[in-house]
């Protein structure tokens, strides 16, 4: 396996487990769509002229401030499980990991910062940060974007904005997403009155690894589906009348569970814990239920002698690749869910 | 396709997911998904989305258009005086996509599209975001950009905002004059889109 700069024992910076509102939003995040004028989008680009794009941003983006650390990974030569170690942990996406011909990605060692290069579009520029601090990583993309926009030209209409690849993404190119971790909700069953409420006002749910997948472990993405006719900060302000309602909402019904039947909570997390500490055998999904019960366990004050970076540690330490890469080599699935019942026990008996 | 769990309707979610490098695909219909507390509106693919929505706007654009009315409220209609859309054969001169492939994909094959198939993306724009125009962050002067391009497009965006603050404030003598304001500098630009570099050089008639 090649080296990567992210190790799998060193947590990303988004997954301290700091910022506002930490207990609920495990991290905001921002990515802008930007595409070079003069260049085909990917869909309809050339073997050459796809060789000869990524060779033009990998030599901007290495040769920029944008920043210190900044390094480049060639995805096309690198590991499929160091591609997809970078997918657990939201630094690319499924697609690109997947994907096929010269593509790379340009990482901030911090992981603050991540830039694909040749997914959908010639650039997805993406900044994450731990907690609710949207505005805070709109800040930084910002500056990410002003950097490469004074070395590269990007495709801009004056009526349709940022040019991209897929309409739904054209004028702002902005995305943002709030990672939010609602077990009260779910469990309550009153998760869908918040779907139901935010499609009302065009923010999408989704879950955790991006468009298409399942919610799993009670986690959600809120992201805005509306990039044309509003302006970043109109964006970021409709998240910021959203977001904290949830974050409300959640904690209400948090605190009502307790209130009504506190032991029937400690018995739910409680049991998780002893499951994700005695178990010899289990797969990434039961982990990550299991964990999800843990979280708002450690939380509440349920479930003293768990550090929360402990808990959000082994959410991506216990993923396929994460896994594997700790181990060094390949895995098949039931080894795996061996190897990852051994960890987890290991890394809980240390707080004993 | 039959709902893998009812095994009754049509199933019109589908889902992939990948769990430990194993593609599961899952087809639901629509009740199966909800009972299931899938959001089958997040997961609804964007392809599906725009050919559904390009097949359809024909008809509805007219429509919108019509009950848009007056010449004050609702949104910009965008594309000047285009009724008509944009057949399934019209390709783009620069990237060789044409519209009916585009709907099929989802996807547009260059920046040059935006300008070519203008008179069907815009009503399918305004079906997506609710809106034809962009607001929000222009460019800076690029190396290869002429300054009064960045300067004209920084100008419309400032009109366009107050224009929405205007229509949402019901002040409609003032969308009027503001409207006015963006059709005398969108006429000045030859084509609403100019594209950067050498986008903009080729004329861009509509």
């Amino acid at each position: 396996m090649s080296d990567l700069p992210v190790r799998p024992e060193d947590l990303g910076e988004w997954l301290n487990g700091g910022g506002p509102d930490a207990d609920i939003v495990i991290s905001s995040r921002l990515r802008l769509a930007r595409n070079l004028a003069g260049f085909p989008f990917l869909t309809r680009i050339d073997a050459d002229q796809r060789a000869e794009l990524e060779e033009l941003l990998r030599s901007k983006l290495t040769g920029s401030r944008i920043a210190n650390d900044l390094l480049y990974v060639d995805l096309k030569k690198a590991d499929v499980i160091d591609r997809l170690c970078l997918v657990e942990r939201h630094l690319i996406s499924k697609d690109h990991a997947s994907g096929e011909g010269e593509r790379g990605v340009a990482l901030s060692t911090r992981e603050a910062v991540s830039i694909m290069v040749n997914e959908e579009d010639h650039l997805r520029i993406q900044v994450l940060r731990s907690g609710f601090r949207p505005e805070e990583a709109f800040r930084e993309i910002r500056r990410v974007d002003d950097a490469l926009e004074s070395a590269l030209d990007f495709a801009f209409s004056a009526q349709f904005g940022y040019l991209t690849a897929c309409p739904t993404n054209v004028g702002t190119g902005m995305r943002v997403s709030v990672m939010l971790h609602l077990p009260a909700l779910v469990m309550t069953k009153q998760i869908e009155k918040v779907f139901h409420a935010v499609s009302k006002i065009n923010l999408a749910v989704r879950g955790v690894y991006g468009e298409g997948t399942q919610p799993s472990g009670d986690f959600y993405q809120i992201s805005n589906q509306v990039t044309l006719g509003r302006s970043e900060e109109d964006i970021l302000k409709t998240v910021h009348e959203v977001v904290p309602q949830i974050i409300r909402y959640e904690r209400n019904v948090r605190d009502s569970l307790i209130a009504e039947n506190r032991r029937g909570l400690e018995d739910r997390v409680w049991r998780a814990y002893g499951m994700l500490e005695r178990a010899r055998l289990i797969t990434s999904e039961e982990t990550m239920d299991l964990l999800s019960a843990v979280r708002m366990g450690v939380n509440l004050g349920l479930i003293e002698q768990m550090p929360i970076s402990m808990v959000n540690e082994l959410f991506i330490q216990t993923q396929p690749a994460h896994l594997q890469k700790m181990e060094g080599r390949r895995l098949e699935t039931p080894e795996r869910d061996i190897t990852r019942a051994d960890f987890i026990r290991k890394r809980l008996n240390q707080l004993n | 396709m039959i709902c893998q769990s009812c095994n009754q309707n049509v199933a019109t979610v589908h889902l992939t997911e990948i769990m430990n490098k194993e593609k599961k695909e899952v087809h639901l219909c629509e009740e199966c998904a909800k009972d299931k507390g899938i959001s089958y509106k997040a997961n609804f693919s964007v392809q599906e989305l725009i050919s559904h929505l390009s097949t359809s706007q024909a008809a509805t654009a007219g429509a919108a258009k019509a009950s848009a009315g007056g010449d004050t409220e609702g949104e910009e209609s965008g594309a000047s005086g285009s009724s008509q859309t944009v057949g399934a054969q019209t390709a783009c001169p620069s990237c060789g996509l044409t519209f009916g492939e585009f709907r099929s994909t989802g996807r547009l094959g260059c920046p040059e599209d935006y300008v070519h198939f203008k008179r069907g993306l815009v009503p399918l724009l305004e079906k997506i975001h609710g809106a034809t125009h962009h607001i929000g962050k222009v460019p800076s002067s690029t190396a290869t950009s002429s300054v009064s391009v960045a300067e004209r497009q920084r100008e419309l965006t400032k009109i366009r905002q107050e224009l929405n603050v205007a229509i949402e404030k019901e002040e409609y003598e003032r969308a009027a004059e503001l409207r006015d304001q963006i059709r005398r500098l969108e006429e000045n630009e030859g084509a609403p889109s100019a594209v950067d570099g050498a986008g903009h050089e080729g004329g861009d008639a509509v």
